[in-house]
């Protein structure tokens, strides 16, 4: 009976422990790629410009390769999902952020605006700039962040996904905002400190 | 500045003039150098008890208008009586608000206004409680927003001010005081409309309008009736409306908006409709009759109305419409026969079909021909496989129509994905056109699970009535 034991235990152990950790649930790889396919897009003129000669093509969201894909325990494990990226609202937001983006492109280069570790923009220093300045500085900021929240909501919805998970669409979208950024950009890590790229 | 000792009082009398420059506030810039502003002030504050004052003073804000306030009482209990003569919108608009609406809004580029408001107010508090009366005028008025194709010729109103906050200290019984706005020559892109007239009733923050509004359109008459906007100080403020049309001559309409005249009257009955935190609700139905048939629109909604992000969207049935009679107006190859269907969960997000489920089918009619055009086979097949049919070769390209005994066609646009299929079974063969007794021509999906994006169905639609050399449907 003990000898069953030993063979039934490891077996039962083995059995929850796949059970728990196979959990298909938030589709992070997708979400990241697509990520990063709508910051290309909305940062396009950039790309056909010069910018794009001092920056890997490769591993352009730098935080993705932190991200932890396949564990075992209790975390999750994702799965190859594609995520829909295409529906009316996204196409209508990121058509209003590449608008927008050519505008923007100024505050970033004085260090005015940076992106921030909740996939959002954020007014840094406007010490340099003149009121006029600031007050289109204030208006971008705020009408970009608006885009950006309703991007994410629609990305969600979009998918099925549960509105909780906010947080970690925002996430991975910081990380492909802050990846594909300018060298000399202002980025907030991970930790909430703030440096230059 | 006099300052009694025994009383504990000071009295003062202040005259300033202001030379600002540039001043930001959150979004708000403007560059004022050059303008001037004044005030001139006398009053009285006592520095003990109660701390009783007054206040009477005159201003002058850049020259858009003549600005006088009272204002007395202590520090629980007060009113203000504020007064606002001759305010020039153009001055307020070019001295003030131009750049910051440009800004805001690129619509708003250009934006001009002209004719004046006045302003006649009496603001009191009491146990807590803020009251608001008086009286709003605006006299010669005209708006002109270029950029929107907007414009109105001429606005006057006259309205009464009866607010209570907060809104729990309304007192249901307080008769209305009666007003009035009216508009002249409205125009936006290509709708004109001559004058609207409005009366209205406002009690203790609720604005009803006692008369319908009759609004006369494409010779016929848009009826809005029973108006109530409810707790107008509150972000949930409700506004409920009735709305009937009535006869409205759908030939004129499409010409003047689509160049395509289609023939037909709309009239409809949306019921009472609510429009609350951003979406408007729809009760009701709107009927268009239209070539023969009669199109029964359902479930109305329109949400965000004044964002790009607007949301609007419905359901649709129709029901006997005429093939023949469409298919002349509308551009899709000629057809002939009765057809009948839906078009369920239709919205439209951005400016674009977000989500539909289209459903069509014929139904045969006793002495109307079935036929379908060569065109409209070679338009259906473009849609569906992305290439034209093989009817302009062999034999079939002699015949330009080819008779059907049926045709049923579910078009589902969700997610993103377009879907194009037939209702049509038979032996395990999915038919969107099925031919007639004699000879014509079967239209078959031969991949059933097939399904294009949306900017694929964008570019199929405007392929359709092009010329296409491919050959992907399958000839019976």
């Amino acid at each position: 009976m003990k000898k069953k034991l030993h063979l039934i235990i490891p077996l039962f152990v083995f059995v929850l422990v796949s059970c728990v950790t196979v959990n298909i649930y938030f589709p992070a790889t997708a979400i990241q790629k697509a990520a990063d396919q709508i910051v290309d897009d909305v940062r396009a003129q950039e790309q056909n410009g010069e910018q794009k000669k001092s920056e890997p093509k490769k591993d352009e969201s730098s935080w993705l390769k932190n991200l932890p894909l396949i564990s075992f325990g209790a975390s999750e494990a994702y799965a190859a999902v594609d995520i829909e990226v295409s529906t009316p609202a996204i196409r209508g937001l990121k058509d209003s952020m590449k608008n927008r983006f050519l505008a923007l492109q100024p505050f970033y280069g004085k260090g005015a605006l940076g992106e921030n570790n909740k996939g959002l923009v954020e007014v840094r220093n406007a010490d340099s700039l003149s009121l006029k300045e600031r007050a289109d500085l204030n208006r971008l900021s705020q009408q970009e962040n608006s885009d950006r929240n309703a991007l994410y909501s629609e990305i969600l919805r979009a998918n099925k996904l549960n509105p909780d998970m906010m947080g970690q669409v925002q996430k991975l979208f910081a990380n492909s905002w802050r990846g594909k950024s300018r060298q000399g950009w202002w980025i907030q890590q991970d930790n909430g400190q703030w440096m230059k790229k | 500045m006099n300052y009694a000792i025994p009383e504990q009082k000071v009295a003062f009398n202040i005259v300033s003039i202001q030379q600002p420059g540039e001043l930001l506030w959150k979004d708000y810039y403007n560059n004022f150098k050059g303008q001037k502003t004044s005030i001139k002030a006398d009053g009285m504050l006592s520095l003990s008890g109660d701390a009783s004052f007054s206040l009477h003073a005159n201003l002058d804000i850049f020259q858009t208008g003549d600005y006088s306030f009272m204002m007395k009482g202590n520090k629980n209990d007060w009113s203000l009586k504020a007064v606002a003569a001759k305010v020039s919108h153009k001055n307020i608009i070019e001295k003030i608000f131009k750049e910051y609406l440009s800004n805001t809004s690129s619509g708003l580029k250009g934006f001009s206004a002209t004719g004046y408001s006045s302003l006649n107010t009496i603001i009191w508090r009491k146990n807590g409680t803020t009251y608001v009366t008086g009286q709003y005028t605006m006299t010669d008025t005209a708006i002109h927003a270029p950029d929107m194709q907007f414009s109105i010729g001429s606005i006057s109103a006259i309205l009464p001010l009866d607010f209570v906050h907060p809104s729990s200290a309304r007192q249901d019984s307080t008769a209305g005081l009666l007003g009035n706005i009216r508009f002249q020559n409205i125009q936006r892109k290509r709708l004109a409309i001559d004058t609207v007239r409005i009366p209205v009733m406002i009690a203790q923050n609720r604005l009803a309008v006692p008369e319908p509004v009759i609004i006369p359109f494409f010779l016929g008459k848009i009826h809005i009736y029973n108006i109530v906007a409810d707790d107008l100080l509150s972000p949930d403020m409700q506004l409920k409306f009735g709305l009937t049309i009535e006869n409205i001559n759908l030939g004129r309409m499409t010409k003047k908006f689509l160049d395509v005249e289609l023939p037909g009257a709309v009239n409809a009955d949306f019921g009472m409709m609510k429009y609350q935190q951003n979406r408007l609700l729809s009760e009701g139905t709107a009927k268009i009759n239209v070539f023969d048939g009669e199109i029964i629109a359902k479930n109305f909604f329109a949400e965000d109305i004044t964002k790009p992000s607007r949301k609007i969207g419905g359901d649709i049935f129709f029901q006997n419409i005429n093939l023949e009679k469409m298919t002349r107006k509308i551009p899709v190859g000629s057809m002939s026969g009765i057809i009948q269907g839906s078009l369920q969960a239709f919205v439209m997000e951005y400016g674009q079909p977000a989500s539909f489920v289209l459903e069509i089918e014929s139904v045969k009619k006793s002495g109307i021909e079935q036929e379908i055009s060569a065109d409209a086979i070679e338009n259906i097949s473009v849609l569906g496989t992305g290439a034209g049919s093989v009817l302009s070769r062999g034999v079939t390209k002699y015949f330009k129509n080819f008779p059907y005994s049926k045709i049923g066609i579910r078009c589902v646009l969700r997610n993103d994905q377009f879907r194009i299929n037939g209702t049509l079974m038979e032996d395990g063969t999915e038919y969107l056109i099925r031919r007639g007794f004699f000879r014509g021509v079967d239209v078959v999906n031969q991949n059933p699970e097939n399904a294009i994006s949306f900017r694929d169905m964008v570019e199929r639609l405007n392929r359709m009535s092009k010329p296409v050399n491919s050959e992907e449907i399958q000839i019976q």
